[in-house]
């Protein structure tokens, strides 16, 4: 099966004086796995429900493959949706849980028994068939859900936070799950969660969702790497953020380290340093490097990683994570150190 | 056991309050001052009895189904309207259940009579010369028994309704159902369990009712519950005694026979565990 591209072409979408999507512009290709990553409230279902046909945007079109999908009703969107809360039918068993979607396109009998079987088969639920849903666990109610939601092989497949009620364990394996299939099936799958862990694991590209608005739409590591703004820096993973004068010929001055950095981003107004491109330095080679002073003020010990927080000579603080190898003695709280970190690996941020 | 002994005012309760009255009836029937079986066999052998003893029947099947009928599509609709809307709606349904029967029976009269409100306007827009004789029918009976059961049914349908998960409508609806068909597969049986339940209740009630008859009805439109009373009050205690056990025994049948129907046509949730 093919998946099919998916366009969100500047959707707007308001409740009375809520505004919950403004120029809201997605474009998905065929087979992506694409994932909504937003808090709660930043218009992720929102986004998913016009895609559905549940709920109509205010302005803007939404399209699968060319097909402008106003008006179209969401029987006819040829779309599968796994729900938050499984939404399940129960009082059908399992087997006539996955029928549902063949039945309703008025598939032949024996073909229906045969691609039921064989999407109960993929989640491995096959001997769970003739049992009603309460009769299930969460994670095979969840796999239930996504073996009807992908049955009838729809280039299209939504995910509303659907992993978030089961606990830790269950969900990273639903998680793989959910990558095999899509790799099986190839269908186009817009998923939505407020997990960044899980958004960071899965997706081939994350759309941030702030408010409404996309802010960023990256793959995983160039998200990481390189976010655009202070609220994606903080959004995925942890960063430590400092503001920057004015660019000037490709420089700029932090004051709270009281160094200058090239910046290659004239517009940029702070940069972004994980705590992991930060290294404690002893007096090695610093050439090429920005370096820079501080007080180590606490650390916290993970075993193969320690993060102290250090405290600069502006009183701002920040966090560093260093790997502990051999036999090299970490700083000690109350110790002055030494910091620096390559320039290339401070990401350049803009004013929202 | 402490957890049995804190159940034992309740069957105190129970026993003095229904047990030991049902108790007295069936004495009161069956035994004169013997065992005798005479009172049954009066009720079985005398036309008048029977007639009364199947449109009894007739009346509350038909008050149920009407109510069925009638609230279903009533309580679809208000759970379809906005969340803050429906408690206004709610409390319109439940308005004429704070009066009595009574009153309620009473007021039907002055709705259904000669000099009524239904005539008077009627010959006021010139469309009868004649009032048209609504009081004391079997009709004036079944609007005002349906009228005054309504709400139940309603009251009921509703809270089985507002427990059907929306999302599981909007699931049918993205894997192919039309909206009647999302109806026809989820709704209609999610809510089934809710509206025999309530069709159920209001059969009982209809079998023992007593003043709309009286009051609303003619001669012919007399139900058990009259008969009852009538036998009563010429202290004919063991005949009124067996006509009671007769309205109880033919009220349960009903009951079990509709609930196995019900639980092979309705799948439950509860089956799976
Ligand atoms: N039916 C609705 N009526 C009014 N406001 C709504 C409705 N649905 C969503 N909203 C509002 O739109 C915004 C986005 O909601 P939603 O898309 O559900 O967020 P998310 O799924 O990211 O948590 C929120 O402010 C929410 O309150
Ligand atoms: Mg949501």
């Amino acid at each position: 099966m093919q998946g099919s591209r998916v366009h969100f072409e500047k959707v707007t979408k308001s409740f009375g004086e809520t505004v919950a999507l403004t120029d809201f512009n997605l474009d998905i290709a065929p087979g992506e796995f694409v994932t909504l990553l937003g808090a709660s409230g930043s218009g992720k279902s929102t986004a998913l429900n016009i895609l559905a046909g549940f709920s109509d945007a205010t302005s803007g079109e939404v399209y699968t493959g060319d097909r402008p999908l106003t008006g179209v009703a969401p029987e006819h969107r040829n779309v599968g949706m796994v729900f938050q809360n499984f939404a399940l039918f129960p009082h059908k068993t399992v087997a006539e849980n996955v029928a549902f979607p063949l039945r309703m396109r008025k598939g032949a009998r024996d073909e229906i028994d045969r691609r039921v079987k064989a999407a109960l088969e993929m989640v491995q639920l096959g001997a769970f068939a003739a049992r009603k849903p309460a009769a299930l666990s969460g994670g095979q109610r969840q796999r239930v859900a996504l073996a009807r939601a992908v049955v009838f092989e729809p280039p299209v497949l939504l995910m509303d936070e659907c992993l978030s009620a089961l606990d830790l364990k269950l969900r990273e394996e639903l998680q793989d799950e959910i990558r095999r299939i899509h790799r099986e099936i190839g269908t186009t799958v817009l998923f939505v969660t407020h997990d960044q862990t899980e958004a960071l694991t899965m997706s081939d590209r994350i759309a941030i969702l702030e408010g409404g608005k996309i802010v960023q739409i990256d793959a995983p590591e160039v998200l990481y790497d390189r976010p655009r703004t202070r609220f994606v820096a903080d959004f995925i993973g942890q960063s430590n953020m400092f503001d920057l004068s004015a660019v000037t010929d490709g420089t700029a001055a932090v004051p709270d380290m009281g160094i200058d950095i090239p910046v290659s981003d004239p517009t940029a107004v702070a940069i972004s340093i994980r705590p992991e491109r930060l290294r404690v330095i002893p007096g090695e080679n610093t050439s090429g490097l920005s370096v820079f002073q501080g007080v180590v003020e606490d650390e916290t010990f993970f075993g193969p990683v320690v993060a102290q927080t250090v405290r600069l000579r502006s009183g701002r603080r920040l966090e560093v994570r260093s790997q502990r190898s051999g036999h090299d003695r970490l700083p000690h709280t109350g110790q002055t150190i030494t910091l620096a970190f390559d320039p290339a690996d401070a990401a350049p941020l803009v004013a929202t | 056991m402490t957890k049995r002994l804190t159940l034992l005012p309740g069957i105190a309760l129970i026993g003095m309050l229904f047990l030991i009255p049902v108790g007295i009836v069936f004495q009161q029937g069956l035994f004169d001052p013997v065992f005798t079986t005479e009172h049954f066999v009066r009720f079985a052998t005398r036309g008048a009895y029977m007639r009364i003893f199947w449109s009894t029947l007739q009346i509350s099947t038909v008050v149920a189904l009407v109510c069925l009928l009638v609230g279903y599509p009533i309580a679809y609709f208000i759970v379809r309207q906005p969340p803050a809307r429906r408690p206004f709606l709610m409390f319109l349904v439940l308005v004429p259940m704070w009066m009595s029967i009574l009153a309620r029976t009473y007021s039907w009269m002055v709705v259904l009579g000669k000099e009524g409100i239904i005539n008077q306007s009627l010959i006021w827009l010139g469309l009868i010369d004649e009032p048209i004789k609504m009081l004391f029918t079997t009709g004036a009976v079944y609007v005002a028994m349906v009228q005054i059961m309504l709400p139940i049914l309603i009251v009921t349908c509703f809270s089985s309704m507002t427990e059907i998960d929306q999302s599981l409508l909007r699931a049918a609806r993205i894997m192919g159902a039309s909206p009647r068909k999302a109806f026809r597969e989820v709704f209609l049986p999610l809510s089934a369990e809710g509206a025999i339940t309530g069709t159920l209740i209001v059969f009982i009630l209809s079998m023992g009712f007593f003043i709309v008859p009286a009051l609303l009805g003619g001669r012919r439109d007399a139900m058990l519950a009259n008969v009852i009373s009538g036998q009563v009050s010429q202290t004919n205690w063991g005949f009124a005694a067996a006509i009671s056990i007769v309205l109880l025994g033919a009220t349960l049948l009903v009951l079990v026979l509709v609930r196995g129907a019900s639980a092979k046509l309705v799948h439950h949730q509860e089956e799976a565990h």
